[in-house]
């Protein structure tokens, strides 16, 4: 009897065992206890790097791994050829997968202290969980502190760490918010299409509801993928929270936001699906759903993947409803403290994201709208250029975008904000279901935050304890 | 127990050469299946994102967890859907491997393949083909209930319940012809003679099915058991797809599953490693437990071992 028991015992330890790594695994852990740790550079080498890299190009040699996800490499492939005219000894890999697994081995690699690669490009909802962590190069040493009035001062703010003095990582895009509308559907409906005069007309949410009601055939074609969007649109520079870690959802104008949304949801003027669904894809090809906002990489998205034969019948232009101008996502570029080949590293990064010549051709290319101002003013045929699949509209969508780049402020951005995103989306459907006002929904939604980002507040609090920043 | 030792180094010495030739499995079983484990184990009472200092808490995780609501919700989403999915997926498996075994279809290996099939095809391309069943305007399965003139059911929004039929139905889908397999492979152990014999005594099919397939299946069935259990836990594919990716389940949490939950707090969502590995020792304890529970139902249940050529057990 006693023996069965041992044997039965020893069964289910094996199959809980069996099934424990699955677990494990997924946590990815294995790094170790110790957390890698990796010495950091110091300010002379910092130095000699940024002298080597300044002064002496060629001396710089070796290979070095970019790490990264579409369509980025196709952006770094178009400059090369530039950068190894300057840096003719420096051999680049490009090793790309999409954007999860790139992070989640990033992550690892760095928790692990081995494995990542010299370069990495990182996305922007992500870079508030590496801003204070030491295993990333202090991009400062190497003198990036000399860059910082070329960048777009919101992206710089977003790299430096909580303490302000470290910078550990060099932006590379922007996302302006724009608003694209189908023109070709606006016409039919008897509506202005011009860019100027679509804003004009829908500057407030009367105006946004009139068109809303213009557009719409219930069951048919819709204004919009979802009513959640306006009221995500007022959030969009992820700025959840302020410097105590207090959520701070009310805002100028959030509950006749809110109003004008559940009148959209209640009219049935909405398709009530997700905007990056298949449905919402299928209808923003097929013009039955007629507007959306985004980043300005979404016009790229338009022209190669969700609707290539549009040319013509997009238009794009500012956030309806007097919406202050916001960004939208958009990358970074850091380099790992673990990097053997730091000279050739931060040769790479200056010369992608620091020069003129490198950025422009990047985002003739892909799309990613510089961080790096001086482009902008170096090649403006390429921002105010009309671009014929927007119809040659006038002002253009990358001269609008442009416009907006300079009017960001500077937020505060916490590793929460990528979670109480989602939580808009559902808080408001499940809201508006139950029949909810205005003001319910926004308690909703602080309730749906709070819950859901919990842990992740905790971490956010120790972080900045650990980086002296965080008063009790 | 000393005796028990004694035993045991006894045996080492003898069959050493076996246990050579045995080890490499247990070496790297302990690099990689063992001291994750344990790491993993051990981490489950820090604070650590992966990338900054690491900070003791004790059981402080476990206590957050107990204390998180939306644990509470992933835990009772992930049963709700296991346990009501699972009914169809065994007995459904169990019906098609009857009939596919009792020849009262022809073309058994072309069902088979059928049934098989949603086990090998690509993620991506199930997910594209279930959001088109289950999309509010666009979708199949409410132009269907537009002809019969019903309006059309938001059944990925909505409140959030229906979140859950969406999964079993794809999760159902998926395993069915898993479940089939393993049981058709344990009919077909059957002797023959014993089928034969109960037609000759007149027996009809639910006669043998329930005298004779189920008794003699029931190790088989204790194995899909425990299998699904584990799959129930393991829950993630179906609800991510089925929300659009997004980490807290959709509308109302919804479909949120334990597997989510866990793997929304690290590596993929966020980056609280500390916090993950709690969540992975209390999903471990659940299935440990499941299993021995099932394990001694059936057991009971089981005839006691008998004496077998007189050696005694």
């Amino acid at each position: 009897m006693k023996k069965q028991f041992v044997k039965r015992f020893l069964a289910a330890t094996l199959v809980t065992v069996m099934t424990v790594p699955v677990f494990t695994a997924c946590s990815g852990d294995d790094g170790g206890l110790g957390g890698g740790t990796v010495e950091n550079t110091t300010e002379e080498q910092g130095k000699e790097i940024a002298e080597a890299v300044d002064s002496d190009p060629a001396s710089i040699s070796g290979h070095i791994e970019v790490g990264g996800w579409p369509s980025g490499d196709d952006g770094f492939e178009a400059a090369l050829a530039g950068f190894n005219e300057q840096y003719p000894n420096i051999e680049v890999e490009l090793v790309f997968t999409d954007t999860t697994a790139h992070h989640q081995a990033l992550q690892t690699a760095l928790a692990a202290g081995s494995g990542a690669p010299d370069v990495a490009m990182v996305e922007g909802a992500y870079i508030a969980q590496y801003k204070d962590s030491m295993a990333l190069c202090d991009l400062n040493t190497l003198g990036a502190d000399q860059l910082k009035d070329d960048f777009v001062e919101f992206k710089w703010d977003q790299a430096t760490s909580s303490d302000g003095t470290r910078l550990i990582g060099i932006p590379w895009d922007l996302g302006p918010t724009l608003y694209y509308y189908r023109t070709d559907v606006f016409e039919e409906c008897g509506l202005p299409t011009d860019p100027d005069e679509v804003a004009d007309l829908m500057s407030t949410w009367d105006g946004v509801l009139l068109v809303a009601e213009a557009v719409s055939i219930p069951g048919q074609r819709w204004f919009l993928p979802s009513a959640a969007y306006p009221y995500q649109w007022l959030f969009i520079n992820r700025d959840y929270y302020d410097e105590d870690l207090n959520l701070k959802l009310e805002r100028d104008g959030d509950l006749e936001c809110l109003q004008a949304c559940l009148d959209i949801r209640n009219n049935g003027w909405d398709m009530n699906v997700d905007m990056w669904s298949a449905e919402a894809y299928a209808a923003y090809a097929a013009g039955t759903c007629v507007s959306v906002a985004s980043g300005s990489w979404f016009s790229g998205f338009l022209k190669t993947d969700i609707d290539p034969d549009g040319a013509g019948h997009w238009g794009a232009t500012r956030l309806p409803a007097g919406m202050p101008d916001t960004n939208w996502g958009g990358s970074f570029l850091v380099i790992p403290e673990q990097s053997q080949n730091k000279e050739a590293a931060w040769a790479f990064v200056k010369y992608m994201m620091a020069t003129t010549e490198a950025q422009n051709t990047m985002f003739e290319t892909i799309d990613y709208f510089p961080a790096y101002k001086p482009a902008w003013d170096e090649a403006p045929e390429l921002y105010t250029d009309p671009d014929p699949y927007f119809g040659n509209q006038e002002p253009s969508p990358n001269s609008i975008a442009t416009e907006i780049a300079g009017n960001v402020p500077v937020v505060f951005n916490t590793m929460m904000d990528v979670t109480a995103e989602g939580c808009i989306y559902s808080a408001f459907n499940a809201g508006a279901d139950a029949g909810e006002t205005p003001e319910q929904i926004r308690e909703r939604l602080g309730n749906e935050i709070e819950t859901a980002c919990a842990e992740l507040k905790e971490q956010q609090i120790q972080i900045l304890k650990d980086a002296g920043v965080w008063e009790e | 127990m000393k005796t028990q030792k004694k035993g045991i180094l006894k045996t080492l010495k003898q069959y050493r050469v076996a246990y050579v030739y045995i080890a490499p499995f247990y070496i790297l079983f302990a690099i990689f299946g063992l001291f994750p484990m344990v790491a993993g184990f051990a981490l489950s009472f820090f604070r650590w994102d992966g990338l900054g200092a690491m900070h003791f808490l004790g059981l402080g995780n476990y206590v957050s967890l107990f204390q998180d609501p939306l644990f509470w919700k992933a835990l009772g989403n992930t049963l709700f859907i296991g346990i009501i999915a699972h009914i169809p997926i065994l007995l459904g498996g169990l019906v098609l491997a009857y009939i596919l075994n009792s020849k009262l279809v022809k073309g058994q290996n072309i069902f088979k393949t059928i049934y098989f099939m949603p086990m090998v095809t690509s993620a991506v391309a199930i997910s594209i083909i279930f959001q088109n069943l289950f999309g509010y305007n666009y979708g199949m399965i409410n132009y269907v209930l537009s002809i019969f003139g019903e309006d059309p059911v938001n059944w990925l929004g909505g409140d959030g319940s229906l979140i859950r039929v969406a999964v079993i139905v794809m999760f159902a889908w998926k395993w069915i012809g898993w479940n089939m397999v393993i049981y058709l492979a344990g009919m077909q152990g059957i002797s023959n003679d014993i089928y034969e014999a109960a037609r000759i005594d007149g027996a009809s099919h639910s006669h043998i099915v329930f005298k004779i397939v189920i008794p003699l299946l029931k190790p088989i069935i204790l194995f899909t058991l425990i299998q699904s259990s584990i799959g129930m836990f393991n829950l993630f594919t179906e609800p991510y797809i089925l929300t659009n990716s997004s980490w807290t389940g959709g509308t109302n949490n919804g479909g949120l599953t334990l597997m989510m939950y866990l793997l929304n707090k690290a590596p993929q969502g966020g980056n609280l490693y500390g916090y993950a590995s709690a969540v992975a020792y209390v999903i471990t304890i659940m299935i440990v437990v499941i299993s021995l529970i099932l394990n001694r139902i059936t057991a009971e249940k089981e005839p006691k071992p008998q004496r077998k050529g007189g050696k005694v057990r």
